[in-house]
């Protein structure tokens, strides 16, 4: 996992400044928010709490909707 | 990271004050008064030993003198040809008068000398005189008279050491522009072969010359190097390689993207494809550009000898850089992460001679490498006698005497050598052969062939993305150009290679005629009926 | 506003088609569930995306230059544009996720069993995010040597196959339940084929603009025969076990042993799935950083793909526990998840243009 926050790191610390040296808030702003989601995920994995899988509810998800599926493959 | 380093760079230039930018050369005319001229002459330059003043006088009344740099010019001829008819004038000679008409009539009549130019600035005709004119001074005159008499010590022309051949000329370049130019006008007899000096680097004053072939080469590269060589604001220039560094397109990049040569038939032959070749003072190596990365596997040999063979050379020269830069990575890789891979009776014996080495495989590899760059770097700067001692000592000592002791394993040894040796059949890339070579070690210590291939992808990204002078490094690979793949998969022989590359987007692309294939006559004959 | 201002040739962009199709159908081999059938399953699934891509064409032919996102915000104005790009924009992405899984599971499993995901993940992010930030031309220009590569390896594993070929395992021809194999051919639809939805970014930047759908239907025709080939193949050589094994084709290279000297050959299998799978997720992540900036208006699109990739990394090890959970989800409900955002958003794109009467002849001019 730390590569992944050496990483974040590396990229904010290029990118931020140029962002504030263009006056450039809205490519900043997406820049954040995807940045701080970024962070998000990883310091939640870094802590070892269960997490969601996000295909295995799809999955789930649409086996309860289409039941034929599983009689088909 | 570079990128910051440079950024801060940057930033620390904006905080000093901007450079004093050597003041440019105040106009300031010669005043006609030889005694006054010559006082602001000797203000200006000092006092060195070296410096020449002459001064005598033509026929009784009109006082001269002849200013030179002492070892610039050639001392006998400067006496025979402008002492000599100036010192022996007299009356009867000439009808001179003072100023004008004297100038006059010492230019077009008395001076026997090819190269000759009038100057009326005194700082000019310093710049000049210490860069190997002679300069003459009149009494009454507003004008100085420039000769050009050169006699510096030159080396002669010999065969350079860095690209020998087997079948070809044995001339090399020499540290003379001018010379350097005469070979290359010796190679290429076109009125199209172009010649442009520009003078670089404030304190060296540095000749650099630009060569290209009229109606061949793109006109909007030309205009390309030549804007790039006019950025070039710095105080010295001494080598080709600081040109290089100035003009190249990716300076964060390992590869290099500007040629360099040593011989004049390659840099001929780089000029007929369309190329423009960077001739710098002082140097005995032209640059070429745009450069790509094809070149470095190409060597003048392959274009004399038979085709087959070369192709069969070539490819040599593309498995050895492979495996220069590959087989240490491969080979840690393989024993560390893959052994399944391996067939099973190399492996035994293998593990058999790697059995109770202290280090694992990557270490080794890694030391190996090290002394054998170590021993490389210490063998170019000696003597050659001791170069002997030291290739010795390594291949001895470190070989076989570490192998012996059981610190190092003897394949170890093996991949190490076979690198080495793979490593200098392409000289052109020995560099970055290195570089890639530790860096894939490493990374195949850590993540077996996974981490080799990731590295392989973005370096081979890298490359895609350099471009040269406008044109894409790897081209013709990719943009793939499959006219240019004759002189890259195969060497098609010369009466197949019709066109000149594609790749470098050059005025005229058709070098020769298509019916060029050689054969009896009466073959041809049969055929055309 | 130009986000990317190079642009690709027809070769190359064919090429790279058929190697973003090809690309983890190497490793996945699907439809081997029906059996000695997966190639018809694999055949219907090729023809059902021909005639649904005639969309995507049409698209592109009406809005010429324009990317899917500028597209969306022209027809539907800016609130409910940004949402159907919102829509394509995650499924790009979530696709992006899922190919860097399948790929890095193979990975781990196969090559550096020891290596933590996390640390695979991350380095295989990597020649993604540096490719996509050199741009479209150099993607491009990358892929399509990439693509070379992957054919001649193709051509030589064929080769070298023949001794192994068993035309008996295709014996019982047809005997899987229709309903079983316009399944299997309508998955075999969204999973590679469809997934070319991602070049509606990428298309725009053809350099000859009135060859588009020459583009589209060359790079899906070439990369469906090299797909359809490829379970062929893999019928002949290993018949019913295929479905025994996690990663099939690679099992298939591995029993080549011609003399006891060309044999290995799975090294080069698992660097020619390392190298598509590359490609197929630097396209990916290069059209969802491309979409973002186009839909934020950003000035630039190469800052976002640093935080994109970490990001995609890190939903793509959060997608499920295990390979197996994987393989159920590629084989099983992710047709039903993927083809409304595939075929559905490009159809409702193109009937809303049709409808509004898009594009007017003004910008025609």
């Amino acid at each position: 996992m730390i590569l992944f926050y050496g990483m974040l790191i590396y990229s904010a610390l290029r990118e931020m400044p140029r962002y504030i040296k263009r006056k450039d808030w809205r490519g900043g702003g997406i820049f954040a928010f995807f940045w701080l989601t970024a962070l998000a995920i990883s310091i939640y994995m870094s802590l070892g709490f269960k997490r969601p899988l996000l295909n295995r509810i799809i999955y789930n998800f649409i086996k309860e909707m289409f039941p034929f599926i599983t009689k088909l493959s | 990271m570079f990128s910051l380093l440079f950024k801060k760079l940057k930033f620390l230039q904006s905080l000093i004050s901007k450079p004093e930018a050597p003041s440019s050369p105040r106009e300031d005319p010669l005043t006609g008064n030889l005694v006054k001229d010559l006082a602001a002459f000797r203000k200006q330059v000092g006092d060195s030993p070296d410096i020449v003043v002459r001064e005598f006088n033509i026929s009784h009344n009109i006082s001269a003198a002849v200013i030179f740099i002492d070892g610039l010019v050639l001392d006998p001829l400067v006496n025979q040809h402008i002492m000599h008819p100036l010192t022996q004038l007299n009356e009867h000679d000439v009808v001179y008068k003072k100023g004008r008409d004297l100038f006059d009539s010492l230019k077009n009549k008395l001076l026997p000398v090819g190269s000759i130019r009038e100057e009326s600035s005194l700082t000019k005709t310093i710049e000049r005189v210490f860069t190997g004119a002679t300069a003459i001074l009149i009494d009454g005159s507003k004008k100085a008279i420039l000769t050009y008499i050169p006699g510096w010590e030159r080396r002669s022309i010999s065969e350079p050491d860095s690209e020998i051949v087997v079948k070809g000329p044995r001339e090399g370049f020499v540290e003379t522009l001018r010379t350097n130019t005469a070979l290359l006008r010796r190679k290429i007899g076109h009125p199209g072969l172009t010649f442009e000096t520009l003078v670089i680097g404030q304190r060296t004053r540095t000749e650099v010359t630009i060569a290209y072939l009229n109606g061949v080469a793109h006109p909007k590269l030309v205009q390309e190097v030549k804007r790039r060589l006019e950025r070039i604001k710095t105080d010295g220039i001494l080598n080709a390689g600081y040109i290089e560094q100035y003009i190249e397109d990716a300076p964060f990049s390992p590869f290099m993207t500007v040629g360099y040569t040593e011989r004049p038939d390659v840099a001929a032959a780089r000029i007929l494809e369309g190329r423009v070749a960077i001739l710098t003072e002082g140097t005995p190596v032209v640059n070429t550009v745009p450069f790509l990365f094809v070149e470095s596997f190409q060597s003048p040999d392959d274009y004399t000898f038979r085709p087959y063979f070369t192709t069969l050379t070539r490819w040599f020269r593309y498995i050895a850089f492979a495996g220069s830069v590959l087989s240490p990575g491969m080979f840690v890789a393989l024993t560390t992460f893959h052994q399944e891979l391996l067939p099973t009776p190399l492996l035994i014996s293998m593990a058999a001679a790697m059995e109770g080495t202290p280090l694992p495989a990557v270490g080794e590899a890694l030391v190996m490498g090290l002394i054998f760059e170590i021993l490389r770097e210490a063998g170019i700067r000696l003597p050659k006698a001791v170069g002997q001692a030291v290739s010795i000592v390594g291949a001895l000592v470190i070989g076989e005497a570490a192998v012996q002791a059981g610190f190092i394993g003897a394949p170890v040894v093996i991949v190490v050598a076979f690198t080495a040796i793979s490593s200098f059949a392409v000289p052109k890339q020995f560099d970055v052969g290195a570089l890639l070579r530790v860096v894939i070690t490493i990374l195949a210590g850590l993540f077996g062939l996974y981490g080799i291939l990731i590295f392989l992808i973005i370096t081979f990204t890298h490359l895609v993305s350099l471009r040269s002078f406008g044109i894409p490094y790897l081209s013709p690979i990719s943009p793939l150009m499959p006219k240019d793949l004759k002189d890259v998969l195969v060497r098609a022989p010369a009466w197949a290679m019709v066109t000149r590359p594609e790749s470098l987007d050059i005025s005229d692309p058709v070098r020769q005629e298509f019916d060029l294939m050689p054969g009896p006559e009466n073959d041809k004959k049969n055929q055309k009926n | 506003m130009k986000l990317e201002k190079g642009r690709i040739g027809l070769k190359g962009t064919v090429l790279i088609m058929i190697g973003y199709i090809y690309g983890s159908t190497a490793i996945l081999s699907p439809g081997v569930g029906v059996g000695q059938d997966a190639w018809v399953a694999q055949t219907i699934g090729l023809g059902l995306a021909l005639i649904v891509v005639w969309v995507n064409t049409l698209l592109l032919a009406r809005f010429p230059g324009q990317t899917f996102i500028e597209i969306n915000e022209r027809v539907f104005g800016p609130y409910a544009g940004k949402f159907i790009s919102l829509l394509f924009l995650w499924y790009i992405f979530h696709l992006g996720s899922i190919v860097l899984i399948d790929h890095l599971d193979f990975v781990r499993l196969m090559i550096i069993p020891l290596t933590p995901a996390e640390v695979v993940v991350f380095l295989g992010i990597l020649p993604c995010i540096y490719a996509a930030y050199k741009g479209l031309e150099v993607i491009v220009r990358t892929g399509q040597v990439l693509v070379v590569f992957t054919l001649l390896y193709f051509g030589l594993i064929t080769l070298f196959q023949v001794q192994s070929y068993d035309f008996a395992n295709f014996k019982p021809f047809l005997v899987t339940p229709f309903p079983k194999l316009a399944w299997a051919g309508l998955t075999a639809a969204s999973f590679p084929y469809l997934e070319t939805v991602v070049f509606l970014m990428i298309l725009p930047f053809l350099n000859q603009q009135n060859k588009v759908r020459v583009a589209v239907y060359l790079g899906l025709f070439f990369g469906g025969l090299v797909v359809i080939w490829s379970i062929m193949r893999l019928i002949l050589v290993l018949g019913d076990t295929a479905v025994n094994y996690v990663y099939p084709s690679y099992y298939a290279v591995r029993i080549i042993n011609i003399a006891e000297l060309l044999n290995r050959f799975e090294i080069l299998a698992a660097m020619n799935y390392i190298m598509i799978g590359f490609l197929k997720v630097t396209v990916l992540l290069y059209a969802a950083g491309l979409g973002w900036a186009q839909l934020c208006k950003c000035q630039d699109y190469r800052p976002l793909l640093l935080p994109l990739g970490a990001l995609m990394a890190l939903v793509s090890l959060n997608n499920f526990e295990h390979v197996v959970g994987n393989f159920e989800f590629t084989t099983q409900v992710y047709s039903i998840y993927a083809l409304p955002f595939s075929a559905g958003l490009p159809f409702l794109v193109l009937v809303g243009a049709w409808v509004r009467g898009l594009p007017g002849k003004v910008k025609n001019k």
